[in-house]
C-alpha cells in the first residue's frame, strides 16, 4: 500500500470516529437533533461523506488499481500530491464553514473538494484498464 | 473470502434490501398506510443504505482485501471485527425500530440512546480492527 493510500484511509477512519461520535450525539441528545443543530448536522454529513467514505474509496483506488507498465507506476506525482492537498484543504474548509468560521468559506472548500477529486479521477482514468495491459510480453 | 467478511457483506446486502424496502414505502400511493411516520422511514432508509449498506461492505472487503501480516494470524485478530458486526446491526435495529416508535407514536428516547451508543462503539471496533492492516508494503 503506498503511503499515500495509508494517509488517506487512516484519515477516512478517523474522520469515521469523529462523524460517528457527533451523529450519535446528535441522535442521543435529540432524535430530531437535526431541526435545531443544523450545523451539527452539517459537519456529520461532510465528515461521513467528505472525510470518511470518499477518501477511502480514493485511497483504496490508488493503492489497487492496475499501474503503468512504464514510467511512474501510479500517474504524476506532482498531480497526485495537488489533488491530496486540494482535497485535504477542501474538507478541513468545508468542516470550518459547516461550524460557523463562515458562511462565505464552504463554496470554498467545496470547490477545493471537486478539484481534488477531479485530480484523483484524471490519475485513475487511464489506469482503468485490463491487469496487464501496456506490458510487452516476455 | 474470511468469515467475518462474509458475515459483513451478507448483512449490508440485508441492510441494502430494507433501505430499499423504506425507499418503496414512502414512494407508496398516499392513501396506502397513511398512518406510517414519513420522517422516520426517511432517516432509517438514509442509515439503512449509508451506515447497514456502504460501511458493512468496506469494512468486510477491507478486512479480506487490506495487506496481511506477515506472523501468523495473517489479517489479525477477529474479535473486534464480530463485536462491531454485531454492535453495528444491534444499533441499526435499535435506531430503524426506536425512530419509528417515536415519531409514529411517541416512543420513548432511549431506543435512540442505545443505538447511538451501539453504532459509536461499533465504529471504534472497526478502526480498531482495520487500524493494524493500513501500512506500507513493498509494490
Amino acid at each position: 500500500m503506498p503511503p499515500l493510500s495509508v494517509w488517506l484511509i487512516r484519515g477516512a477512519l478517523c474522520s469515521l470516529l469523529a462523524g460517528s461520535a457527533l451523529g450519535a450525539w446528535l441522535l442521543a441528545g435529540e432524535p430530531l437533533a437535526g431541526a435545531s443543530h443544523p450545523a451539527l448536522r452539517d459537519a456529520h454529513f461532510t465528515l461521513m461523506l467528505f472525510g470518511w467514505l470518499l477518501p477511502f474509496v480514493l485511497g483504496t483506488a490508488y493503492w489497487m488499481l492496475p499501474r503503468h507498465a512504464g514510467g511512474e507506476p501510479r500517474g504524476s506525482r506532482g498531480v497526485t500530491r495537488l489533488a491530496a492537498g486540494a482535497y485535504a484543504a477542501g474538507v478541513a474548509i468545508r468542516l470550518g464553514g459547516s461550524l460557523g468560521t463562515g458562511e462565505l468559506w464552504r463554496p470554498v472548500g467545496m470547490a477545493l473538494l471537486l478539484a481534488g477529486t477531479a485530480g484523483f479521477i484524471a490519475l485513475f482514468w487511464t489506469r482503468i484498464k485490463p491487469f496487464g495491459a501496456g506490458r510487452s510480453a516476455p | 473470502m474470511p468469515p467475518l467478511s462474509r458475515a459483513f457483506v451478507k448483512a449490508g446486502f440485508v441492510a441494502l434490501l430494507l433501505g430499499l424496502l423504506a425507499e418503496a414505502l414512502l414512494a407508496r400511493p398516499e392513501a396506502l398506510w397513511p398512518g406510517l411516520p414519513a420522517a422516520a422511514i426517511r432517516l432509517s432508509a438514509l442509515h439503512l443504505l449509508t451506515v447497514g449498506w456502504l460501511l458493512q461492505v468496506i469494512t468486510g472487503v477491507a478486512f479480506w482485501m487490506f495487506p496481511r501480516h506477515r506472523d501468523h494470524p495473517p489479517r489479525g485478530s477477529a474479535a473486534p471485527g464480530w463485536a462491531a458486526w454485531g454492535l453495528l446491526n444491534l444499533g441499526l435495529l435499535a435506531r430503524v425500530g426506536g425512530e419509528s416508535w417515536r415519531l409514529g407514536a411517541g416512543g420513548p428516547l432511549w431506543p435512540l440512546q442505545i443505538s447511538a451508543l451501539l453504532q459509536f462503539a461499533a465504529a471504534c471496533c472497526i478502526a480498531w480492527l482495520l487500524w493494524p492492516r493500513i501500512r506500507e508494503m513493498a509494490g
